[in-house]
């Protein structure tokens, strides 16, 4: 998945804690090398291969996960949108792109996950648009972290703190001296400076944004916004809290997307989710522009 | 991870560095040869051994300034008559290394023979005031190993034993890193060579088998232990800094049973005054893992053939680090994430790190090549290198021998320098 693991078993012995971080790491291994875009032989990477010019047979795991991550998309009216990997390898390849309304327009509209179609009684995916490919990035650290929880269950390790890159957080049961695992946002340009906070128990975190290095290292913004084509260019980040790790994942992406008045709709079909947004500005400070706790 | 090709002057900069680290004391004095750009003086060199070995050197010292190939021997005459094609019409051809050296009195030569030739080949170019750079191994029993350096030592004499890793850049950074502690004490080393082939070279004729693929027969060499095992050995003893007190292991020829006299695998276990021990294994039936020294340690692993290395304990990431000392010290506080050196979907580097993030284009030959012609020009005699290639030369025999007679084998008593 591309990012780094810290598993934290407070209380746990060594033995129990190699063995539990070996299981994690050989389901995680194995995960990963079926959703990874960057592994060639992986089932996405065959899917975003072959799946244009006819069915993919795929096995049970894959196609409920891309099942639910369509259903997210749904739900997140269409601003979660995990289609658009080869739309943002044209526009990196080719930035004048984002200065032609019209073509980027009609590129738009041959994404989304309505070209994802997904056959139950064959068990097959085919995809009915050229320009659609599955970019696992924006999903595949909640899957995984959805995995964890239930490979978790089996231990008799019932508080844990597990972090991945720092953006994907599973926090369960408590800090063993405190009553829940409290998290803070922090400014990613001052060391000391909290933007806001979370108490965590038996719950997913999940963080999205820009950063200058996002924007530095591809000339734009890596999340594109479904409805007009352009990545986003604003230093906007969006923090969720919620009871699933897909779900958490699908949301802060869709919220970076989403226009201001379309912020209090989404929240409303993530019951279970909190979520704050904040922007930096161009003195490095984080304002939160929006807010909604449980 | 892109790296970049290694430049001379960044080469001869890091050479400097770690040749001059208080931590290795001067531990590796050969390293500092290799600033020494003298030029002048020049050097008359003869090569004795002329085939794909004594050819390979020679690529390496044609290049090299004020150094005069003056003379070329060899006793198999296809060779001799290519040599001459390569080294030149100047430089004069024998076929018996003697007369070579009396007629010609070169300052230094080049010994590339087969292996049983080294002793008194080596022997009497010294004993004739000629510095010697013979290639490994040293020799093919403890006795003539001995005698070289009784020789060297007694002739003061330069006495090169081919062993390119002491000049390889990438060997000599991971060896300062090992030293200064970056894998905590070594534990074990690990070491492999692996190829798939028959090791066999082409015979024009039935009476040539034994002179052209000496390398079979047990009258010439000790098969995969002095022709590749060597190498390996000379590593972990520089890498332990010390030799092994003893060694156990076994061999067999289990595939290629075509006549050859040599095992075709051979696995073993050194064991070090240290208490660690090299765990070495080479076979010709399988290349899938190809060549590889792994040194292990509680604090990381290194592996040298590739130059990467891996931290057992990476640190975690800062906010996850806060937490741990939050834990260790039972308070409940906030656990700060995405900090400032936090980057959205940041890769690790679960491929290990390079000791050196640049290519290297020479794997020691041309530097040691150098080194050799440089000493030889200063005349300056350094007995380190030739402990070395002793030291590695006697444990690859214990070796040899630990498998021939299938008992374990203890370091010759007397036999240190």
């Amino acid at each position: 998945m591309g990012t780094r693991i810290d598993i934290i078993l407070p209380g746990c012995d060594d033995e129990s804690a190699d063995s539990i971080c070996l299981r994690l790491q050989h389901e995680l291994k194995r995960t990963e090398e079926k959703i990874s875009i960057y592994i060639p032989e992986s089932d996405f990477s065959i899917i975003n291969k072959l799946a244009f010019n006819k069915p993919v047979k795929t096995d049970e795991e894959i196609f409920d996960l891309l099942d639910e991550v369509i259903r997210l998309s749904e739900k997140t009216h269409g601003f979660f949108d995990f289609t658009l990997g080869r739309l943002l390898k044209l526009i990196q390849e080719d930035t004048s792109l984002l200065s032609d309304e019209k073509k980027l327009g009609d590129l738009i509209q041959k994404t989304g996950t309505r070209y994802i179609k997904l056959d139950r009684k064959l068990h097959t995916i085919s995809v009915t648009s050229d320009l659609v490919s599955i970019d696992s990035g924006g999903f595949g650290k909640g899957f995984g972290l959805d995995l964890v929880k239930n490979i978790m269950k089996d231990t008799k390790i019932y508080s844990y703190f597990i972090s991945f890159g720092e953006s994907s957080i599973l926090a369960c049961g408590s800090h063993p001296y405190g009553n829940s695992w409290k998290t803070g946002i922090r400014n990613i340009f001052k060391e000391d400076e909290y933007i806001c906070s979370f108490e965590m128990r038996d719950e997913f975190l999940s963080v999205s944004g820009i950063t200058p290095q996002n924007l530095k290292k591809f000339g734009t913004g890596h999340i594109i916004n479904p409805v007009n084509g352009k990545p986003v260019a604003r230093l906007l980040h969006a923090a969720v809290k919620g009871k699933n790790g897909l779900a958490t994942e699908a949301l802060s992406t869709a919220l970076i997307v989403a226009p201001e008045e379309h912020r209090d709709m989404l929240m409303k079909e993530f019951t279970d989710c909190s979520a704050v947004i904040f922007e930096y500005d161009e003195n490095n400070n984080a304002k939160i522009i929006y807010q909604k706790t449980i | 991870m892109m790296k970049d090709l290694i430049d001379r002057r960044d080469f001869i900069k890091t050479f400097s560095i770690i040749a001059g680290s208080s931590m290795l004391a001067g531990s590796m004095p050969w390293l500092k040869t290799v600033n020494a750009q003298e030029t002048g003086k020049v050097v008359r060199l003869g090569i004795i051994g002329t085939g794909s070995r004594g050819m390979h050197l020679h690529l390496f010292l044609k290049d090299i300034p004020d150094l005069d190939i003056c003379c070329i021997c060899d006793d198999y005459e296809p060779n001799l008559q290519a040599a001459q094609a390569a080294v030149g019409p100047k430089a004069r051809a024998y076929t018996d290394y003697r007369i070579m050296l009396e007629k010609e009195k070169p300052d230094a030569v080049v010994i590339a023979t087969p292996l049983y030739e080294h002793a008194h080949m080596t022997i009497d170019a010294l004993k004739a005031g000629i510095h010697v750079f013979c290639e490994k191994s040293m020799a093919k029993t403890y006795e003539d190993c001995n005698e070289m350096v009784k020789t060297h030592l007694s002739t003061g004499k330069i006495l090169y034993i081919g062993h390119q890793r002491l000049f390889n850049i990438k060997f000599q950074q991971a060896y300062k890193m090992i030293r200064e502690g970056k894998l905590g004490n070594i534990t074990q080393i690990r070491a492999f060579w692996h190829r798939n082939n028959d090791w066999r070279r082409p015979v024009p004729s039935p009476d040539l088998e034994r002179k052209i693929n000496w390398r079979m027969y047990h009258e010439y060499s000790c098969g995969l232990m002095t022709e590749l095992a060597s190498h390996h050995i000379q590593v972990a003893n520089q890498i332990y800094n010390e030799h092994p007190e003893c060694v156990w292991g076994s061999g067999s020829i289990n595939y290629w049973k075509d006549g050859r006299e040599v095992n075709d695998n051979v696995n073993l276990v050194y064991k070090y005054p240290c208490k660690s021990h090299l765990v070495y294994d080479s076979l010709i039936s399988n290349k899938h893992y190809g060549l590889e020294v792994q040194v292990q340690g509680p604090q990381g692993t290194m592996e040298l053939e590739s130059g990467k290395m891996w931290e057992e304990f990476p640190p975690p990431a800062p906010g996850i680090l806060q937490l741990i000392n939050n834990l260790e010290h039972k308070v409940f506080d906030v656990i700060p994430i995405g900090g400032a050196s936090w980057v959205p979907d940041s890769a690790v580097n679960d491929k290990g790190q390079y000791i050196i993030n640049k290519v290297l284009e020479d794997d020691g030959t041309k530097m040691q090549m150098e080194a050799f012609v440089a000493d030889v020009r200063n005349n300056r005699v350094d007995s380190e290198i030739t402990k070395q290639g002793f030291h590695s030369t006697i444990a690859t025999l214990m070796g040899f021998n630990a498998i021939m007679n299938n008992e374990i084998v203890y370091w010759p008593e007397g036999l240190v320098m």
